[in-house]
């Protein structure tokens, strides 16, 4: 009895043999004793993992109060870390400082800059679907910029605005900022109103401030920094960052 | 992110390691918050479903369902919490948003239990069976039957001398749980 109750324990670890997942396919038909032991065991899964799940849901109702209760004092410590940083830089020599005080725009780029995550087609090794436009995400994911303006350049729904939007951070990331810039202004152009063109907006205005710092027009930047550090609070895409780099540029 | 990278994350995933958790629901929570603003959802229904979709992927992520992910997590973790927005609230006449679910479907190896069934009543028994039990043998049934550890693997984890004093331990664990399902009524 002990070994036909093994094959339980051999399933479960997924180390049937074939000759084995044949017995207890057999067991499983005709020993009610063994089904019933089977059905307990399987049951027993799905609890544990109910269990588990349960238990992840209050942890993660802590991460929130956590959240909440951090943010409230959020703002002092950013400003307490920057005067520390300011004087651990101030003891490392004057061009240091200069340095810091007055960053070059190439420094603030590098600091602010980060390609958009690709939150539209998620890639898996293995899939079957192999389109230009999954390609293309495959290619701007793993940083390969040149590869990923070609294909997005000749996907079918190459107009769309996402697939302009991701095509124009990477001109941005193989410095052909203007070409960026000029792909990116028809976006926050396009209409008002519903909040996912706002949303769509928010993120190309922020890239485009990006690339004129990039370009060492000051000006233009800030201008663009001026328009998300007073966005309204509905949506707040960059607000904080936006601020900081506005502030950096004065 | 490198696939180096991702790996590890997967492993920590897999691990139940609670920083790498609260990392990954701390950068993406805002991110996604707005994004189902998109659809009007309110801010308390977008945590929930954002949580959810926190479940689903380190449940995934155990079950090795996502070995092979290439994308990074919060891609992944998007996709998930996509397809849960469109389940939840029926939003058939946004077509954006289907047309996500569609390529999700497509792309992602969408193995997963969203719709999680109900437990039927002697499962319920069976959990609160599994909750009174000490915490040796709930560590050794969690990591058999929902990590998918085997027998060698948790004899080093939990440093049995031996195979078969930790199989001699694991069917006491067993009877034990069974004699409470007795206990409380349940037909087991």
């Amino acid at each position: 009895m002990e070994e036909r109750f093994d094959l339980i324990d051999r399933y479960f670890e997924n180390a049937l043999s074939p000759k084995e997942r044949l017995e207890f396919n057999d067991l499983l038909q005709n020993d009610e004793e063994f089904r019933k032991e089977f059905l307990f065991h399987k049951d027993l899964k799905k609890v544990i993992t109910r269990h588990q799940n349960e238990e992840l849901k209050e942890t993660l109702g802590k991460f929130e109060t956590n959240l909440n209760r951090n943010s409230r004092f959020s703002v002092v410590p950013v400003k307490w870390l920057a005067a520390a940083s300011l004087a651990l830089l101030l003891s490392l020599g004057s061009w240091m400082v200069k340095n810091y005080v007055f960053p070059s725009n190439e420094t603030i780029f590098e600091t602010y800059y980060e390609p958009y995550p690709n939150t539209v087609l998620p890639i898996v090794r293995g899939s079957e679907l192999h389109t230009i436009e999954y390609r293309a995400f495959l290619a701007y994911e793993a940083g390969e910029y040149h590869k990923a303006i070609n294909l997005f350049n000749s996907v079918e729904n190459s107009e769309e605005k996402y697939i302009e939007f991701y095509r124009a951070l990477c001109l941005i990331s193989v410095n052909k900022t203007e070409e960026a810039i000029q792909t990116l202004k028809p976006l926050i152009e396009s209409s008002p109103g519903t909040l996912q063109n706002m949303d769509c907006r928010q993120k190309a205005t922020w890239y485009i401030g990006l690339a004129y710092l990039k370009q060492g027009k000051e000006q233009e930047a800030r201008y663009f920094m001026d328009i998300l550090r007073n966005q309204n609070e509905e949506l707040r895409f960059k607000k904080e960052e936006a601020e900081e780099v506005y502030e950096l540029l004065k | 992110m490198s696939n180096q990278k991702l790996k590890h994350i997967i492993d920590q995933l897999k691990k139940g390691d609670q920083k790498t958790l609260e990392k990954i629901y701390v950068e993406n929570r805002e991110g996604f918050i707005n994004f189902s603003k998109k659809y009007n959802i309110e801010e308390q229904d977008a945590v929930d479903i954002y949580q959810d979709a926190i479940i689903v992927l380190r449940d995934n992520a155990v079950n090795g369902r996502i070995d092979a992910l290439q994308s990074n997590i919060s891609t992944y973790l998007f996709a998930i919490g996509k397809y849960k927005i469109y389940h939840n609230f029926r939003i058939r006449s946004r077509e954006d948003l289907k047309e996500d679910v569609d390529l999700l479907q497509e792309n992602v190896d969408f193995d997963v239990n969203l719709d999680e069934d109900a437990l039927t009543n002697e499962q319920k028994v069976l959990q609160k069976c599994f909750a009174e039990l000490g915490d040796r043998c709930q560590s050794i049934l969690k990591l058999f039957y929902y990590q998918g550890y085997n027998l060698d693997e948790i004899q080093e984890i939990l440093e049995y001398s031996n195979k078969k004093v930790l199989k001699s331990q694991k069917s006491r664990c067993l009877r034990q749980l069974k004699d409470l399902v007795q206990k409380y009524g349940g037909k087991i």
